[in-house]
């Protein structure tokens, strides 16, 4: 099989473009690059100019945005229905409390040493009109689209590139993968702790439709005073999750529903396996001591 | 003869517990409400109460309204010994 890939950093992660003919590199290229940008302008926490600061600003009344932040968020409260709010748009001032309140270059080097417990408003405090293209939150809310926003891009990245280049392609933002068509073999993805390592430890799967996406809570670490802090919180109580698990890996037809699903059994502990079987998803899950359980046709590691 | 006046420091004491009961009697409406509602769709739900002793989010135990939103890919996973083209993991 022979394939061509690209990679650049971008909202704040690597990402990759790969695709099963040479010629359509480049435009599947641009495409996503330009996505990409679209997307920090419209849904960027860190950014002042960005559509998602101007409504977080504006917390306790309706803002007009534009249509992929309107999309974006709407796949967010999806995200948050179908988990009963486990995965919740409206953790950004819990974040923010907890010392992510900037690009995470920047937090992970800030001497920071005291942090608060903000639990999130609920995303059902959102208020969307799409007739009117505006978006309300309640005052003191604050919104982080975080990996869900990733995931979606992934899915909305693909699914562009197919349909303007005709090629197969695999988008990987972050470790967030999705695909829209295939090669003959699939796409072979190792599924690590890094993303970037192919060379490390860890079961290579190979995927021909969907998406597969990996939540960690051994990435996105920071240091608060005397304890480490990280990005998945649960929105009940404002609290990093407990780490039961270092890394959920789930399969899926889209990488927002992969990615929520990886998410939310992170968020759910000792629950999450039963809880993916349930739902008839593949996933893969990696307990601190580095052993791992399967659910859903989630294929054997080779010997 | 005069009435003895509290102090000014038991005064702020007494407010400060009127405002703390005040707070819990917000924080129990919020959360019957917030249950009322989720019992109104028709989901069993539990309450997770905040470590700060907040606000709370109800939470339902069904997984009804996942039901299409996670859909399985097509094709399923196979497993493969060969170089991987791409990595999922942390970012």
């Amino acid at each position: 099989m022979e394939v061509w890939s690209s990679t650049f950093d971008a909202i704040g992660v690597s990402n990759q473009v790969t695709v099963d003919r040479e010629d359509s590199l480049p435009g599947a290229l641009a495409i996503a690059r330009a996505e990409l940008n679209a997307l920090d302008v419209a849904c960027s926490r860190f950014r002042e100019d960005s559509e998602l600061a101007a409504v977080n600003r504006a917390a306790g009344s309706q803002v007009a945005v534009g249509p992929l932040l309107l999309e974006a968020l709407g796949a967010a409260l999806d995200a948050a229905a179908a988990t009963d709010g486990l995965v919740d748009p409206t953790v950004g001032g819990a974040l923010r409390a907890l010392g992510y309140d900037r690009d995470f270059r920047l937090v992970s080097r800030s001497d920071r040493h005291t942090f608060r417990l903000v639990p999130a408003a609920g995303w059902r405090s959102v208020r969307i009109d799409r007739r009117r293209g505006t978006i309300g939150i309640p005052a003191g809310c604050e919104l982080d689209l975080g990996a869900v926003g990733k995931a979606f891009a992934a899915d909305r990245i693909a699914s562009r590139i197919r349909v303007a280049t005709g090629a197969s392609v695999l988008v990987g933002l972050g470790g967030d993968i999705a695909v829209a068509g295939a090669p003959p073999g699939g796409w072979p993805v190792k599924v690590a702790d890094d993303h970037r390592r192919l060379d490390g430890p860890g079961p290579t799967v190979v995927l021909r439709d969907g998406a597969l996406a990996t939540s960690s809570t051994t990435v996105r670490r920071w240091r608060v005073g005397t304890r480490t802090a990280h990005h998945i919180v649960d929105p009940a109580t404002g609290l990093p999750a407990l780490e039961t698990w270092r890394t959920v890996s789930v399969a899926a037809a889209s990488c927002v529903a992969a990615n929520t699903a990886a998410t939310a059994a992170i968020l759910k502990g000792d629950d999450a396996p039963a809880w993916l079987e349930r739902l008839g998803l593949a996933g893969r899950l990696v307990s601190r001591d580095g052993s791992s359980a399967t659910t859903g046709g989630w294929p054997e590691d080779p010997e | 003869m005069t009435e003895r006046q509290p102090s000014k420091r038991r005064l702020n004491q007494r407010r400060i517990r009127l405002a703390t009961r005040g707070l819990a009697v917000a924080a129990a409406l919020a959360t019957a409400a917030f249950a009322a509602a989720a019992a109104h769709n028709g989901k069993a739900s539990t309450t997770g109460s905040s470590a700060s002793g907040g606000s709370s989010v109800a939470r339902s135990e069904s997984d009804d309204s996942s039901s299409g939103f996670f859909t399985q890919s097509q094709s399923g996973l196979q497993s493969s010994s060969g170089p991987a083209v791409a990595g999922s993991g942390g970012s």
